[in-house]
């Protein structure tokens, strides 16, 4: 494995206007190959777009990253092409997903949420729907169309918890999900978030601003990985 | 009171119409935002078992009702069995989540006709 100073040594010798195009492409390959690692640690693995494509757009992530990467400012190359590789699978998330999400509908989920959030810290439950409504300049049409959205759409943050639940411990947590054989292969597919919320939601019966508070995530986000667990099961039923 | 009755051929294609169904009489009953994913849910789901022990050609009814913080639904097929089968075990993991997010669920065999009528109300 490469040390951060000898990434820099190679960009620095690509860099160097000796340096043979074939000599290049060899440095851009080896640090490519070096990062691979980390290209995969941002792909999900239950990603509706094929993973090799997914593995192509985070490679691209790296070489934007090689052409960037300033050498003066004291940041490794692995951070800096993490960043890249995450804004490269984002775009391409937004742009190719299966649903393309429109510009309103994804301002008005914004305010949607915002609004929940805002009346949840005010006054500690969850708004009816007319509550909302009041808190919102948009019509009832406008607010169902976003919420019908809102599970159109699988797009989700890089930085939720995802990535840092305990693997491990949440697939032990409940067990009990490995004795529906009929959805076996897809519970196997979750994520240990995905898991983890199945459980809490319809094993210990929480409701969904309960889960949201507990992981850290909001009630909406919940809400489509909710629908797109139940989804997967459903699938998994439907295509045995 | 809202009342939204609908029938639909035995195919998967129409779940769509039945989630969208239950979002709109799930917002006049002024559920939460959870509660009406939870009434989709559990349309959906009601769908789902309807269509398990309906024959392909059979229909599928669904009649919505809204009041306050509560969405009803009873749905109903033809059904050719003579008595259900154990149903937790039959619907496995479908049977835990339809169970988990709604507050009233009777599925009943009754003149050749399966139901499967159900309640969710507000998370408040």
């Amino acid at each position: 494995m490469l040390s951060a100073g000898a990434v820099n040594n190679l960009i620095v010798e690509l860099r160097s206007p000796d340096t043979t195009q074939f000599r290049a492409d060899a440095i851009k390959s080896e640090i490519v190959d070096e990062h691979q690692g980390l290209i995969r640690h941002f792909i999900r693995f239950r990603e509706t777009q094929s993973y090799e494509d997914l593995v192509q757009i985070g490679t691209i992530g790296v070489l934007t990253a090689i052409e960037k990467f300033d050498l003066d400012r004291k940041v490794a190359f692995g951070t800096f092409a993490g960043e890249e590789i995450k804004s490269e699978l984002s775009h391409f998330r937004r742009d190719d997903g299966i649903i393309r999400v429109s510009r309103t509908l994804t301002s008005h989920l914004g305010k949607i949420q915002a609004a929940q959030e805002s009346f949840v810290a005010r006054n500690n439950v969850q708004p009816s729907f007319t509550e909302l409504e009041s808190c919102l300049d948009l019509t009832r049409s406008e607010i169902l169309n976003a919420l019908q959205a809102n599970h159109s759409t699988q797009i989700a943050s890089l930085n939720d918890p995802d990535l840092h639940i305990d693997a491990a411990n949440s697939q032990n947590e409940y067990d009990f999900i490995d004795e529906w054989e009929s959805v076996r292969p897809a519970i196997d597919l979750l994520t240990p978030l995905d898991r983890k919320i199945l459980g809490m939601r319809f094993v210990e019966q929480k409701i969904q601003g309960d889960i949201a508070k507990e992981l850290g995530m909001n009630q909406m986000a919940v809400s489509r990985r909710l629908d797109s667990i139940v989804s997967q099961l459903r699938h998994a039923v439907n295509t045995e | 009171m809202t009342h939204v009755s609908l029938c639909i051929p035995n195919e998967p294609e129409y779940l769509r119409v039945i989630r969208q169904i239950a979002m709109v009489v799930g917002a006049k009953a002024d559920l939460t935002l959870d509660a009406l994913d939870e009434g989709q849910l559990a349309s959906d789901e009601a769908a789902n078992i309807l269509m398990k022990f309906a024959e392909p050609d059979d229909a599928l009814y669904f009649d919505w009702s809204a009041e306050p913080g509560l969405l009803h639904l009873r749905s109903r097929t033809r059904c050719l069995l003579l008595e259900l089968p154990d149903l937790p075990k039959t619907l496995e993991y479908a049977w835990v989540i339809i169970s988990a997010i709604t507050s009233d669920l009777d599925i009943y065999l009754n003149n050749n006709e399966l139901h499967v009528n159900l309640t969710v109300k507000s998370t408040r």
